[in-house]
């Protein structure tokens, strides 16, 4: 499989172009201190020396943009607007790729359980996923953060949360290919020897289950990041003054007229992150599918 | 002058080349067999014919088609030949039909693909042509779902011979069928032949229909010509080395004869065996015994339950009636570990090696599963044991490293053979082991089956719908149809008393054209 992905890369470019995005957007959420620190700044740090002291608004042309303030400052507080995306990079990475982990793990026991069990279990999961396919999750999202205790860390909860209901379509792929893998005798023969389920799910099963829990991860981490990005623009994700690229859109937009540079910067975070993981993952399929013929 | 002229074609796929420098020739009312084993460019070089091939195939040289050459016309003038000039038989009948219109609503499609009359008239011409493949003009309405696979073949012959094209290609027309249904559409096309005068190139890999059907034979390997001449001089006087090989390779009813063996203590035991699904009686009171070191074969054509059987023993088929004992032991009576533990005294070979097959395994992985199940063997322990095992299937240790697609068939299938003797089982099941297999790689994997019995003494249930094949190995035959064992013991095929053994062994191709045209007459 390695050399599968390898060789895509070699040949496609924009799948190479989203996997160098998704690397470089992956090493700013690592390192995210080191480089604000290099950078000179801190996301909590008011600067009022940064601001036009009539108007509140950031001095300077663009949002104040300048050698010190890389991106400009936020208006009225005069944060740096660098410090708040680099640290909002590693919010929004952590929370969609852990909550894509959380679905993955649920979805593939699931759908792999319900694909090679049949009868009863395979009944109630393809119920199971069909009503939460259909379910007004943002609404029930936003009412869970609302009543949910303050003990709960917010970023716990929107991991569970968002993970939690995204495992319905990972469960529906993984049961269709288990079905089809069930057919085939080495799953037969595994099973006249008198191997067990989990036997069979790790050894027969799992391995061949790679490739489309691969592809179907890497497409799903970017709407996770933007559920994510939904529910702080709603004002119910990650709680002040933590970063988020969804809160500084929220605010960014009544600042729109005068100070765009706001609402652009962390706007096009978002929007490279999920092109670099949608291009990448769509890469991903191309060279794993096994109808393309490469394997 | 002759109908179809094939002058030193050759075909590549990118940098591989699939076909070298052939050359034929067909004339009207012939039938002209190309025979090879997979992968010998039979079927390429007649696709190439209609322009049938991928996109990433290049063809060189010329085949004229009364006169035209085939390889210069436009994909229009290429439309207008098929079909209508050549008419194409497919080997998998369902697949060539479309599944959602009745049979006779497509074989009139075909008719008024290429000729402008009315509906009614392409109604009547649809009817006419199916009195000719020998089906019921009621059948008309029929969707593809509703007739057996010898009923969709002649469908399917129907609508290639719609518009009397004057030659048929025949991709291995038979080989998805049951003998006596292979004989029955073997005849027609032979009749057809006499009837409308059309030349047939027939792919086969199968030397019986070879000797059945055809009037001149072009023998291919690696994508030559081998050898190519008259039928009885093929058969009679092989010049090549390869094609003796080849005729040597296959196996016929009534070439083996071996001393039945003294029985001891049965090993196997089915005691009025019965397994429904809802209403059908997939396999209807069936007793049968297997003893230590003997070989039993059990045959029927597809749907006559042998494969049930064998899902019943192994527990792929949960549920069943009457007993089964394992070396006096009741399996339906057991559970859990128990169970678990008689699982591992049955080995398993399957028909596809392919599929049986993890593809994202090891061969030493696979060959190691019922060891790490059933054994404490781990570590260098382990790897001996698996070693001794590719060895005793006679395959190189270096192989345990690779995975099962670079292996070819014959490989795969030794590595199921390995897998399944690896516990040293008191049975071993072989559903249809060298039916996907080809001749001259059949031939040696039951060479290696019959040694490894010698050697082993497991009792076994071979299964197979080829009688050729079991009369080989078996020591005794159990001939099952819709269910019912109808005859069983060590005389089945020298003497068959039950008139549907009489049938099989009468349809049985034998690969002797003198000989078939014998019995034909």
């Amino acid at each position: 499989m390695p050399a599968a992905i390898l060789r895509m890369l070699r040949r496609d470019r924009w799948a190479l172009a989203g996997a160098v995005t998704v690397t470089v957007i992956g090493f700013v959420a690592v390192f995210a201190t080191l480089l604000t620190t290099i950078a000179g700044h801190d996301p909590y740090t008011y600067d009022s020396a940064a601001l036009d002291p009539a108007t509140g608004q950031p001095a300077g042309v663009l949002g104040g943009i300048s050698g010190d303030h890389w991106f400009g400052v936020e208006p009225l507080t005069g944060r740096d607007l660098f410090a708040i995306v680099v640290h909002g990079t590693r919010t929004s990475f952590f929370i969609g790729i852990a909550s894509t982990v959380v679905s993955v793990v649920l979805g593939v026991l699931v759908g792999a359980a319900a694909g090679y069990l049949g009868g009863w279990t395979d009944r109630i999961v393809t119920w199971a996923v069909d009503v939460f396919l259909g379910f007004p999750y943002l609404v029930f999202m936003i009412a869970i953060s609302m009543v949910a205790p303050p003990e709960i860390p917010k970023p716990l909860l929107l991991i569970v949360v968002i993970g939690f209901f995204g495992w319905p379509g990972i469960a529906r792929i993984v049961r269709a290919q288990t079905l089809t893998l069930k057919q085939r005798n080495f799953v037969a023969a595994a099973r006249t020897l008198g191997a067990g389920p989990w036997h069979v799910f790790r050894t027969e099963l799992l391995p061949n289950l790679w490739a489309p829990i691969i592809v179907v991860a890497t497409l799903s981490v970017p709407s996770r990041i933007g559920l994510e990005a939904a529910l702080s623009f709603l004002g119910v994700g990650v709680p002040v003054p933590t970063p988020s690229w969804g809160r500084s859109i929220s605010e960014a937009i009544q600042w729109v007229g005068t100070d765009p540079m706001l609402l652009i910067f962390p706007g096009l975070a978002l929007f490279l992150t999920t092109w670099g993981f949608n291009v990448f993952g769509d890469g991903l399929r191309d060279a794993l599918d096994p109808k393309s013929g490469v394997r | 002058m002759s109908l179809l002229s094939v002058e030193s074609v050759s075909v590549d796929f990118g940098a591989t080349p699939a076909v070298r420098d052939v050359s034929f020739s067909l004339t009207a009312g012939e039938v002209l067999a190309v025979v090879g084993e997979s992968g010998s460019g039979k079927t390429v070089t007649a696709m190439s014919l209609l322009g049938l091939l991928p996109g990433t195939a290049s063809v060189r040289g010329k085949a004229f088609l009364n006169g035209r050459d085939l390889y210069s016309l436009s994909p229009t003038e290429l439309r207008s030949v098929r079909g209508n000039e050549v008419g194409l038989v497919f080997q998998e009948p369902m697949s060539a039909l479309n599944p959602v219109f009745t049979v006779g609503d497509q074989i009139v499609e075909a008719v008024r693909a290429h000729r402008s009359c009315s509906k009614s008239e392409a109604r009547a011409r649809a009817h006419e042509l199916l009195g000719l493949v020998g089906l019921p003009v009621a059948r008309f309405r029929a969707y593809p779902h509703e007739m057996s696979g010898g009923q969709l073949q002649r469908v399917v012959i129907a609508m290639a011979v719609a518009n009397e094209p004057s030659l048929l290609i025949a991709d291995e027309p038979t080989t998805a069928l049951d003998v006596t249904v292979q004989a029955e559409i073997l005849a027609l096309l032979r009749d057809l032949r006499g009837r409308l005068d059309a030349a047939i190139l027939l792919i086969t890999h199968d030397m019986g229909v070879v000797a059945d059907i055809a009037d001149r034979v072009v023998v291919m390997h690696d994508g030559r010509v081998v050898e190519q001449g008259p039928v009885f001089e093929i058969f009679a006087s092989p010049q090549e080395e390869y094609t003796r090989q080849l005729l040597a390779s296959v196996i016929s009813l009534g070439s083996a004869a071996r001393p039945a063996r003294v029985v001891d203590t049965p090993v196997l035991r089915l005691d009025s065996l019965s397994v429904h699904y809802k209403k059908f009686r997939a396999v209807d009171d069936v007793s049968l015994e297997i003893g230590r070191g003997e070989v039993l074969g059990l045959v029927g054509e597809s749907g006559s339950g042998k494969s049930t059987i064998a899902g019943a023993i192994t527990g792929l088929v949960p549920s069943y009636d009457g007993t089964i004992t394992l070396s006096g032991q009741d399996i339906s009576s057991l559970r859990g570990s128990s169970l678990k533990k008689v699982r591992g005294r049955i080995g398993l070979v399957f028909q596809d090696p392919l599929s049986s097959l993890n593809p994202r395994a090891t061969i030493a992985r696979s060959i190691a599963q019922p060891l790490l199940l059933h054994t404490s063997l781990r570590g260098s322990a382990l790897d001996q044991r698996v070693d001794a095992l590719l060895d005793a299937v006679q395959l190189s240790a270096a192989l345990r490293s690779r995975y099962p697609h670079e292996l070819s068939g014959g490989q795969r299938q030794r590595v199921g053979i390995a897998r399944a003797i690896a516990l040293d089982p008191d049975l071993l099941i072989a559903d249809e082991p060298t039916s996907a297999l080809d001749v001259s790689v059949q031939a040696r994997i039951l060479d290696l089956f019959r040694s490894l019995q010698e050697s082993l003494k497991f009792a076994c249930l071979f299964i197979s719908h080829d009688l050729a094949v079991v009369e080989q190995l078996a020591d005794r035959v159990a001939v099952l149809h819709s269910g019912r064992v109808v005859e069983q013991g060590t005389h089945v095929f020298s003497a068959p008393a039950d008139p549907y053994t009489q049938r099989l062994v009468a349809a049985a191709p034998v690969a002797d054209p003198v000989v078939q045209r014998a019995r034909r007459s």
